[in-house]
This record gives C-alpha cells, structure tokens and sequence, in this order.
C-alpha cells in the first residue's frame, strides 16, 4: 500500500517510477543525531548497485527529510522523493538514476 | 563516492579534547564525507584524546553516541585522520606513542598538513580551525 503515499517533494523527473522501484535496502534513522540521517543514508546508496532499485530512509525529522537529505542527494545527483508516512514521519526513496 | 567533478576539499584543525570542540569537528567531518567531499581532520597537541586508543570513548556529550563512534565513521567513510607528532620527546610527554593511535589514524607535523592544506585552498578548498 505504500505506493499510495503522499509525494509531499520530488527531486526527480520520473517521481511515478521511483515510488514503483524496487526497495533494496531500508535504513532507519528515527532519532538519529546530525548528520547520521545524512551520513546513513549515503552509507546505504554505496550498497545500490542495480540502477533499477533504490534505498528507502525512514525520518522524523523535517530538516533531514526536506534539506538535509535532499541537498545531498542533489549535490550526488541522485533522485529523490519524499513520501509522507505519518505525522512528523517521513520516508525518503533515493534512487542512482 | 566517485564524483566527476574535482573533489572539493575541507581541512579541519583540531585543537582541543574539549567535547564541544572534538563533536563540531568529527560532524563537520562526517558531513563533508557525506556531501562527496574529500575531508581531512588534523589533530594538535591539545587534541590528542581523541586519537589515543580509547579516547575517544571517554568523550561524550549529552544524548549523543561517545566520540568513538563518529571517529570510526569518519575513518571508515574516508576521512584521514592525522595526529600532530612535533617530536618523540613531546608525544612521550602526552603519553602517545604509534602503539596506542587510533587504528587509521597516522602522525604528521605540521608542514605534512600545510603540504596538504595549502594547495587545497589555492582551488577553493576551506580550512577550518575548530
């Protein structure tokens, strides 16, 4: 059922695609501190090797779901989406290409 | 972390055990890891706790994991690590010796970090002193 999350942002040309990917690995970071959610969630990424997959990060916290996750996935150019979970509970899918 | 681009290049000077230092200048370490960039974390005399065996896990700071933790996420993400080593006779006097350095950290005095330092900020690098 999760593909009927709520895109709440998209850094990514084919956000349908992506929330449709394959999830090869899941990391949460639920109360993690600066800038692990960051950090974890690059860790994860070395694991994709398969262009077709992504990874999925789970947050409860806003600033990591929308700057901090999302900068680094564009400085990478890697796409994202942010899907909203729950309130003040985010899922965020990264994808290489 | 292959990047197509030149890796930009963050040189951070440590120079204290204090935890509100040492913690500012291992996240700033991990970010710039995790952002692609390629970091290095120059440790001086006054910050040598970080760097002995087991130091790093007597530094701690309310509802953060021990220094440990991030030092070896920093190490394993990339970072170099080095420690000030001016002369055997001063790391004797600290009670640091190559046997007891953290694993992957390695001495260099301070013209090994200018030699490093100094073209990084010729092409736009930042060097930080923490």
């Amino acid at each position: 059922m999760q593909n009927e999350l709520k895109i709440v942002m998209a850094g990514s040309s084919t956000p349908d695609l992506l929330q449709r990917s394959s999830i090869i690995k899941s990391v949460d970071t639920r109360g993690m501190a600066c800038p692990y959610p960051s950090f974890e969630s690059v860790k994860a990424m070395s694991l994709l090797n398969d262009v077709n997959g992504c990874i999925e990060v789970i947050t409860d916290s806003e600033e990591s779901a929308f700057k901090s996750i999302p900068s680094v996935c564009q400085k990478r150019k890697w796409q994202f989406l942010v899907l909203e979970k729950a309130k003040n509970l985010w899922l965020v899918r990264i994808a290489l290409i | 972390m292959s990047q197509e681009e030149e890796q930009q290049e963050v040189h951070l000077v440590l120079a204290s055990n204090d935890p509100g230092r040492a913690y500012s200048a291992l996240v700033l370490a991990l970010g710039t890891a995790t952002m692609g960039a390629k970091c290095k974390l120059y440790c001086t005399m006054g910050a040598l706790d970080i760097v002995k065996k087991g130091g790093a896990s007597n530094i701690t700071m309310p509802g953060a994991p021990p220094l440990d933790k991030y030092l070896r996420d920093a190490i394993d993400a990339g970072v170099q690590i080095t420690a000030c080593g001016p002369s055997k006779e001063m790391l004797l006097q600290m009670g640091v010796t190559p046997d007891n350095l953290e694993k992957g950290v390695e001495f260099e005095d301070v013209i090994g970090f200018l030699n490093a330092a100094l073209p990084a900020s010729k092409k736009g690098g930042m060097v930080l002193f923490i």
